[in-house]
C-alpha cells in the first residue's frame, strides 16, 4: 500500500455509495423478508409460469405442425434418459457391494480411542 | 480514538508529496484499468481448488476426492461433506485460503465429497439417497482404505444436515468423530427470505423446473434475497480496489463461488419444504427416513457443533444447542465471531477459526505409528 495517506483515503464516490448502501440495506432486507414480498413472489411465480406454459403450448403447436420437436419433447426425453441413468446408478451401487475391497492405502491403527473412551467435553 | 485520528491526519499533512501523489494515482489508474480489462475479458482468472488430489470413485454426479499428502501423521482420516446447493471448492478455495490445505498441513489424511451438478437423473434423489446410500458407501470405503481406522466426518451447511442424519441413522458405521459446521436444525429460526417456498403458498412444484430440480438461478436468488444490496456492494468494493492485484485475485476466487450455485435435487427439496420447514422435524427429533425414526440421541461419537455469531444464512439461533441433542458424552459447541463463509474463508478463518476446529480434531485423533 501507498505511504502517502491521501492515496489510501476512501474515494468520494465510494463514501457516497457506502452511505446509501448502509441506509438502504436493512430496509431492503426487511422488505424481502416480509409476507407481502412472499405474496409478490408467489403471484409473480404463478404468472410467469402460466405465461411460459402458454408460450410453450403455442410454439409446440407450430413446431409440431412442421413435424419438429418442441422444447417440451426434448425435456421429456431428457427426463426419460435421466430416469434410466438413475436406474443404472442404482444397479451399479448394488453391484459395488460385491466388488473386491481395495487395499489399505496408509499406515493403519486401531479404531480411535476416542470412540471407545470418550474424552471429557471441553466446552 | 479521536487523538489517534488527529495524529494520523497531522503526520499525513506533514508528509504529503503532491508529485508522488499524482504519480501514484496515475499508476493506480493504469493498473486498475489493466486489471479491469483482464477481469472483463476473463483473462488470467484466479485459480481455485489447487490442492493436489485424486479421484477415489464416482457415484452418479458425486465424486469422492482424496487429497495427496506426504505428511499424514494423524488418524483417523477426515471426510469433508459440503452443501448440496453450492460448489465444493469453497473448502479448498485457494492456496493459503483453504480448509483442505490447513487440515493436510496439520497431518490429516483428507477426503472430500463433491456432489457435482445434479441433472435429470438426480431429480428423484431424496435425503435417503445421500444419508443411506452415498455417504455410507463413502465412509465405509475410506474406512477400508485405512484398514478400519474409522473416519472423522465433517459436514458444512446442508452437508451438515446430511452428515448429522447419516450418523444418527447409522450408529454402527465407522464414524469416529463428527464435526458439524453451520448446520441448521431449527428451521423456525431460519431467515424468512430463504423459506418462501412451502410456507406462503409457493409450492415446490412452482420452483422446480423441467429437469425436476430447483434451478441454480433460484438457489442463488434465495441467497440474494437475504442481503439484497450485497451484489452491488461487492462490485463497488471491487472497483475501489481494482488496482490491487491480490485483492482482484481474492475477489475473483470468491465470486466464482458465490455466483456459481448448483441445482438442488427436486426430491430433497420437497422433503426440505415438508419435513424441515413444515414440521421442523430435526429440532423436534421427529424425523423419519427410509421408514425409520431418526433419533439424534443415537449419535454417541465425540461431537463438535460449530456456529457463527454473524452467520446470516444459518443464524446461530437455528443451530445452537445441537450438541445437547445428541447422545455423545463428549459433545462440544464452538461459537465463532464470524459469518457463514467467514468461518472457513479469509484471514480470520485461517488464523483463528479453522485452527480452533482443527485443534478439537487433533485432540480427538491419534498419531500414526
Amino acid at each position: 500500500m501507498s505511504s502517502n495517506p491521501r492515496s489510501n483515503a476512501t474515494p468520494l464516490w465510494k463514501q457516497a455509495f457506502d452511505a446509501v448502501e448502509k441506509a438502504a440495506a436493512p430496509v431492503m432486507a426487511d422488505a424481502t423478508s416480509s409476507d407481502a414480498f412472499a405474496e409478490f413472489v408467489k403471484t409473480s411465480t404463478r404468472i410467469s409460469r402460466d405465461m411460459a406454459k402458454q408460450g410453450e403450448e403455442l410454439s409446440r403447436r407450430v413446431l409440431h405442425a412442421l413435424n419438429l420437436p418442441a422444447a417440451g419433447d426434448v425435456a421429456y426425453l431428457k427426463q426419460q434418459i435421466g430416469s434410466l441413468e438413475a436406474e443404472v446408478r442404482s444397479l451399479r451401487r448394488a453391484l459395488a457391494e460385491f466388488e473386491p475391497k481395495p487395499a489399505a492405502t496408509t499406515t493403519s491403527r486401531s479404531k480411535s480411542a476416542s470412540k471407545t473412551t470418550p474424552k471429557k467435553a471441553s466446552s | 480514538m479521536t487523538a489517534t485520528k488527529s495524529s494520523e491526519s497531522d503526520s499525513g499533512s506533514a508528509a504529503f508529496d503532491p508529485v508522488g501523489f499524482v504519480v501514484e494515482q496515475v499508476t493506480r489508474t493504469m493498473q486498475g484499468s489493466w486489471n479491469l480489462t483482464k477481469h472483463l475479458l476473463g483473462v488470467d482468472r484466479a485459480k481455485t481448488a489447487q490442492s493436489p488430489r485424486e479421484e477415489v470413485f464416482r457415484d452418479g454426479a458425486a465424486t469422492l476426492w482424496h487429497y495427496r499428502s506426504s505428511q499424514v501423521s494423524l488418524s483417523p482420516p477426515v471426510l469433508l461433506v459440503p452443501s448440496l446447493v453450492s460448489r465444493a471448492f469453497i473448502l479448498d478455495l485457494q492456496p493459503g485460503n483453504s480448509l483442505v490445505e490447513h487440515l493436510v498441513g496439520r497431518g490429516f489424511d483428507v477426503y472430500m465429497v463433491d456432489w457435482g451438478e445434479p441433472n435429470e437423473a438426480d431429480a428423484g434423489n431424496t435425503l435417503e439417497t445421500y444419508t443411506h446410500e452415498m455417504l455410507p458407501r463413502m465412509v465405509r470405503s475410506i474406512d477400508e482404505r485405512h484398514d478400519g481406522a474409522g473416519v472423522t466426518v465433517f459436514g458444512y451447511c446442508f452437508g451438515g444436515i446430511l452428515t448429522l442424519l447419516y450418523a444418527a441413522s447409522h450408529p454402527d458405521d465407522p464414524i469416529v468423530n463428527l464435526v458439524q459446521l453451520a448446520t441448521p436444525i431449527d428451521f423456525d429460526e431460519m431467515p424468512k427470505a430463504m423459506m418462501i417456498a412451502g410456507v406462503n403458498g409457493v409450492l415446490p412444484e412452482h420452483v422446480i423446473d423441467e429437469t425436476g430440480n430447483v434451478p441454480a438461478r433460484s438457489v442463488r436468488g434465495s441467497f440474494s434475497l437475504l442481503t439484497p444490496t450485497a451484489d452491488l456492494a461487492t462490485i463497488a468494493g471491487f472497483l475501489e480496489r481494482v488496482h490491487d492485484d491480490q485483492f482482484v485475485n481474492n475477489y475473483q476466487a470468491m465470486t466464482s463461488w458465490t455466483r456459481d450455485h448448483v441445482p438442488f435435487p427436486g426430491g430433497v427439496f420437497r422433503q426440505t419444504v415438508d419435513m424441515f420447514q413444515g414440521q421442523n422435524a430435526i429440532k423436534t427429533n421427529s424425523l423419519v427416513l427410509a421408514g425409520e425414526k431418526v433419533d439424534l440421541g443415537d449419535i454417541t461419537v465425540p461431537f463438535l457443533n460449530v456456529l457463527g455469531d454473524k452467520d446470516h444464512i444459518v443464524p446461530a439461533a437455528s443451530t445452537i444447542g445441537l450438541h445437547e441433542m445428541v447422545g455423545s458424552k463428549d459433545s462440544t459447541e464452538l461459537r465463532l465471531p464470524a459469518g457463514h463463509v467467514g468461518m472457513i474463508i479469509g484471514q480470520g478463518a485461517m488464523k483463528r477459526h479453522i485452527p480452533a476446529m482443527s485443534d478439537w480434531m487433533v485432540a480427538h485423533s491419534e498419531p500414526l505409528d
